[in-house]
């Protein structure tokens, strides 16, 4: 149709869909690195941690797809 | 131990209106628990008609709309640039807002202060593409690339504002005064934001004046299906927009976390290490 | 938390600390890089908006009237092209002249045009005006176009009524 079209929805698109991967994956890896200190925590029961539910990002995000 | 674990805590009881955050609550806590299974199901849901939208919006500007008498398919980067400005917009204003009520005593919270980082680092990404969309879109339409009209210079100064607002936040030191000076960086950026909107009213620009609502004679001039598609565009891109705020509203919690635990771990071992001598 | 938290790093082991002191100039050090960089794009935008941007163009009649002290300098001229008025004088070379205010200007230009640039549309053109004549030279020019969206086969789509729109 018209090269400045394509690109333009393109590098749009595109660069939204990255930043959404990036934030999805930097929201896991926190996550990660969080939840086993959590458990490691034996010596305090008001905030003892019942083994955390393992926490689900968002599969349905418009990152997953949209990339 | 727990010295260090309430406080962290303190911070992850949903905001009121604002992005809720997650990961804290255990199956002991049922409230909780369903609270934040909701709010996480109201966010894959926006995410997904956010996602639907913007489907719906590219396959309507690009196959379905007519061609511009005048642009002729190159008026299809209509339904991409001015949303993603609009977004822009959106985003510095949620900041500003959020900043003032960090700094209203009475509405003092560190979550105004997350909800306006997060919502600036959004706007600085809408910032930037509005600017290179623009750009794309007007080397064929104008002609260039780029041009010094006041409302694309103002549109770069607040890209270099908000970086600057960005880089303000990552200044070292107590979690107050930063939070403090940032929210003073963010009104003073924000004075870039109606200037930059108002620009193609107030001075001469190559840049056309906004074709919804038009606020100079409050009238809309676009073409049935065109119309259509461009509101669409709009709203998707507002629903992008509280998707990607909300998780990096998340994100900033975490990180939050994070740092709490660093401190307990560091604290461990400083009480282990001054153990070692009274032996 | 928050509030305990910059006195926690002198509580620490001194290597700790060490490994902290280094890592806070090189962050101190990192910001005023960035602090710099930021400060010279924003006093180049400033520059930049109070030069070119907040008199972006002269119109026709506004040029012509202030001819004597524009003299050969270089800025940006504003008019609706006349209909035919637009002649090819080679590969790249226009000849073509604008109206703004009554007024109309000369215009022989180099380089080539946007695609869009046709009768009866505003232009932006940078140039100047040449020896001590009318003629303005230019080698850009810009096609404003307006903020109306209107379909180019109206019959292919229908109206605001519903109706098919002849």
């Amino acid at each position: 149709m018209n090269g400045y079209v394509e690109s333009g929805y393109v590098v749009g698109l595109g660069t939204l869909a990255a930043y959404a991967v990036t934030l999805v994956a930097r929201e896991r890896g926190a996550r990660r690195r969080l939840t086993p200190t959590e458990d490691s925590r034996v010596d305090s029961p008001e905030d003892g941690p019942a083994p955390a539910a393992p926490v689900s990002d968002e599969p349905g995000s418009p990152a997953a797809a949209s990339s | 131990m727990s010295l260090v674990t309430t406080p962290v805590g303190l911070d992850s009881a949903p905001p009121p209106g604002a992005p809720a955050e997650s990961g804290t609550s255990t199956s002991a806590r049922p409230p909780a628990e369903t609270g934040r299974s909701r709010s996480a199901l109201v966010l894959r849901l926006v995410g997904a008609v956010a996602l639907v939208g913007v489907v719906a919006t590219v396959w309507l500007g690009l196959w379905v709309t007519p061609p511009d008498q005048f642009m002729g398919n190159l008026v299809r980067l209509l339904y991409l640039h001015p949303s993603i400005a609009w977004v822009m917009y959106v985003a510095y204003g949620v900041a500003f807002l959020s900043s003032l009520l960090y700094l209203w005593p009475r509405t003092r919270s560190l979550r105004w202060d997350k909800l306006a980082g997060a919502s600036s680092e959004v706007g600085v990404v809408f910032t930037g593409l509005t600017l290179v969309t623009g750009s794309i879109w007007g080397r064929p339409t104008w002609g260039a690339w780029w041009t010094w009209d006041p409302l694309l210079t103002t549109t770069a100064l607040l890209f270099v504002l908000y970086l600057g607002y960005l880089a303000v936040r990552r200044i070292p030191g107590d979690s107050e005064v930063r939070a403090r000076r940032s929210a003073i960086a963010a009104l003073i950026a924000f004075v870039d934001v109606p200037i930059c909107y108002f620009s193609v009213l107030w001075w001469r620009s190559l840049h056309q004046a906004p074709s919804v609502d038009d606020p100079v004679n409050g009238k809309t001039y676009i073409h049935g299906s065109m119309a259509w598609t461009l509101l669409l565009s709009f709203v998707s891109f507002t629903l992008v927009y509280v998707w990607l705020l909300v998780h990096r509203y998340r994100l900033f919690g975490l990180a939050e976390r994070e740092e709490g635990e660093g401190l307990a771990l560091a604290i461990e071992e400083r009480r282990a290490e001054s153990q070692v001598p009274s032996r | 938390m928050t509030v305990t938290a910059p006195a926690v790093p002198s509580t620490l082991s001194p290597a700790g600390a060490a490994a902290r002191a280094a890592s806070s100039r090189r962050t101190r050090r990192r910001l005023w890089v960035v602090a710099f960089v930021l400060a010279a794009a924003l006093g180049f935008l400033l520059y930049k908006a109070l030069t070119s941007a907040i008199v972006y163009f002269k119109t026709a009649n506004e040029a012509v009237a202030a001819r004597a002290q524009l003299g050969t300098s270089t800025f940006q001229l504003e008019g609706v092209v006349v209909p035919g008025t637009v002649q090819r004088r080679g590969a790249d070379v226009l000849d073509f002249t604008i109206e703004s205010g009554g007024v109309k200007v000369p215009v022989h230009n180099s380089g080539a045009p946007p695609q869009l640039f046709q009768a009866n549309v505003p232009v932006v053109l940078v140039g100047h005006f040449v020896g001590s004549s009318d003629t303005f030279s230019s080698d850009q020019i810009l096609v404003k176009h307006s903020n109306a969206y209107i379909a180019a086969h109206p019959n292919r789509v229908k109206g605001p009524t519903g109706k098919v729109v002849k």
